[in-house]
């Protein structure tokens, strides 16, 4: 009864590299028997525990599969031919059990289920900007499972952050932000892989930091790293998930996605530096990142998952004081310089001088500065000159320099009556560049002793009066 | 940490396949040499994924070729030393899955094909005790040893 047993060729290494052998057992079981009293180590990688075969080796004898016969106990014919035969088989990433039982709620959504809960494993996307709307944006998309999140800050936290950014908490005061975000994030949902990006995003690296990412989402805050993600994202071919909010205002869409308009069809050019107050300036409410970073992050996991109706070629206006969702039509513009059929824009460019910035700064030049020290000897030897105080009336309750008049910023041109034009006027601010505007405004209105407090209210606590609070 | 010597051309078809099979999982053999912890790829042969349903996300090679491919391998005096498949649109790791239909000796070499071009490959080697893939050198040579 002597049939022969071809061995594959991977676990030759477990029979001295015999590619067949000889064996004299009357049934499957018989055979495989001899085998692993032989050579004891192959068993483990043919049988389960319970002593069956595992699900992936096959034995066919004489070109059949003992599993369409009678198994383990299917007869062996002197001069049989048996082979052991991996099925082989394989695939994408799975999901552990842990991850199943943690995502059992997508898994019920048809939409979703573990193949979509698979895509969203493997996805990897960016958040430029981990402030506002990258709070909300990465807190969902963590627990949602995004395989790798990208995060890209330089900032530390600030006292003045924890009104709206919902990922840091008062001990992450003055630390940096990645970090604290990273141990927040990992906390929520540690399956995920999280890259930090410590750096100012700029022409230089933004294309190397894009790259590696299949979705970017702009929590910006403002115009030249906007332009900037936009036109990263073009030249690259990934789709931009857009957000930005301003005071009780919010906007949604996504740009450079199946062929539908960036950011540059809609608003081929900024605008002019100044004219749109920073969220510092003008305020923001505190819920209004929750709403805009969770409907992004929304418009991001459809674009993993491929359903539902994308934010393409549509443009969601949010007004939170009037409840009030209006949606645009956008279309592509074939003209774009970015995007349209014959660019001029095919590499990154300088944005902040593309949206005015240094041309702002340069202007500034023009303006007349004091230093903390000169006001204070200044007011030491019994002068006193007019100090204006251009910040708003929360700020001047938490701070104020003594003697100075409060005029908020924006009320400055109606009550120019109230200051003389020929007398000696400084102007300041939280750290000079609300004021410099505003001397700005006196000088073209023919005041002609201006001068602008260099460094504001902030340089002052920190060099002359350290009793007022900074902010 | 074991070792996959393989040449330029057996590389570039491997890449080739699971591009072109796109977006379907892609599957092969490569034959060669086991050489003291070496294994030395000499040749790539492509084999159909038979798989019916979800090929995206799934391969599955039959017996039989599997069995024609290592006779083919003993006529030549060779050893079929990798199992190559194409991951599309997901990372060039091996799933669980994977792992559970898997043998020690093997190289399982694993591309990952993104949107059907090629995103970077990996080989992996099942540990002795099952329980983990680990990652194998593989060594790029001009021409066949």
């Amino acid at each position: 009864m002597t049939s022969t047993l071809k061995i594959p060729s991977p676990l030759r290494s477990f029979t001295n590299d015999q590619a067949s052998l000889n064996v004299n057992g009357k049934n499957i079981k018989e055979v495989l028997n001899e085998l692993f009293s032989e050579y004891p180590d192959i068993k483990g990688h043919l049988m389960e525990d319970d002593e069956n075969l595992r699900n992936f080796v096959n034995i066919f004898i004489n070109g059949e599969n003992i599993r369409q016969k009678e198994g383990l106990i299917t007869q062996v014919n002197d001069d049989s031919d048996i082979r052991i035969i991996p099925s082989i088989a394989g695939g994408t990433i799975d999901l552990t059990q842990e991850e199943l039982i943690r995502y059992s709620r997508h898994l019920s959504l048809p939409e979703v289920g573990e193949d979509g809960q698979k895509k969203i494993k493997a996805s990897k996307v960016l958040i430029v900007g981990v402030g506002g709307l990258g709070s909300p944006v990465s807190l969902y998309l963590a627990a949602a499972g995004v395989g790798t999140i990208g995060l890209v800050d330089f900032d530390v936290v600030d006292e003045s952050n924890l009104q709206r950014q919902v990922l840091f908490g008062v001990n992450q005061k003055n630390k940096s932000k990645l970090e604290s975000a990273t141990k927040r994030l990992k906390n929520l949902n540690p399956h995920t892989i999280y890259k930090s990006h410590e750096v100012v995003l700029s022409s230089d690296n933004a294309l190397d930091i894009i790259k590696d990412y299949d979705i970017v989402i702009d929590g910006t805050d403002n115009f030249p790293t906007r332009y900037l993600v936009n036109d990263a994202c073009v030249l690259l071919g990934k789709p931009n998930v857009y957000g930005s909010i301003y005071r009780f205002d919010g906007q949604v869409s996504i740009f450079n996605y199946n062929k539908g308009p960036c950011y540059r069809c809609l608003y081929p050019s900024p605008p002019p530096p100044g004219l749109v107050p920073s969220c510092a300036e003008g305020g923001v409410l505190g819920v209004l990142p929750g709403i805009i970073g969770t409907l992004q992050a929304n418009e991001a996991l459809k674009i993993i998952l491929n359903i539902g109706d994308l934010m393409v070629n549509r443009f969601l206006l949010f007004d939170a004081l009037a409840m009030e969702f209006t949606e645009l039509k956008i279309v592509k513009d074939d003209n774009c310089v970015v995007c349209g059929t014959n660019p001029s824009i095919t590499k990154l460019i300088d944005y902040k001088q593309f949206c005015g910035i240094s041309e702002e700064e340069d202007d500034n030049s023009e303006i007349d500065e004091i230093s903390v020290y000169e006001l204070d000897s200044i007011l030491r030897n019994g002068k006193t000159p007019l100090i204006l105080d251009v910040r708003e009336k929360h700020e001047v309750k938490i701070a104020k320099i003594e003697g100075t008049v409060h005029i908020p910023m924006k009320e400055v041109e109606n009550r120019l009556d109230e200051l003389d034009a020929n007398g000696e006027i400084i102007v300041h601010c939280k750290s000079g560049a609300r004021s410099a505007k505003i001397c700005k405004l006196l000088m073209k209105h023919k005041y002609k002793d201006v001068k602008n407090l260099k460094g504001g209210i902030l340089e002052w606590s920190k060099k002359i009066d350290s009793q007022i609070l900074q902010y | 940490m074991s070792e996959i010597v393989l040449t330029q051309d057996i590389i570039d078809s491997f890449l080739k396949h699971g591009e072109k099979d796109y977006p379907f999982e892609c599957c092969g053999f490569i034959l060669g040499h086991f050489i003291d912890e070496k294994s030395i790829g000499t040749e790539y042969i492509a084999i159909p994924n038979t798989k019916e349903e979800n090929k995206e996300r799934r391969f599955l090679i039959d017996p039989m070729a599997y069995q024609d491919a290592e006779d083919l391998a003993d006529e030549k005096g060779l050893s079929i030393i990798s199992i190559v498949h194409s991951h599309p649109d997901h990372p060039n790791r091996p799933s669980g899955f994977d792992r559970k239909h898997a043998w020690p000796g093997f190289s399982y070499i694993i591309m990952s094909i993104k949107k059907g071009t090629s995103a970077g490959y990996k080989s992996w080697a099942l540990d002795q005790d099952r329980t983990k893939f680990i990652g194998e050198k593989i060594t790029i040579i001009k021409e066949e040893i």
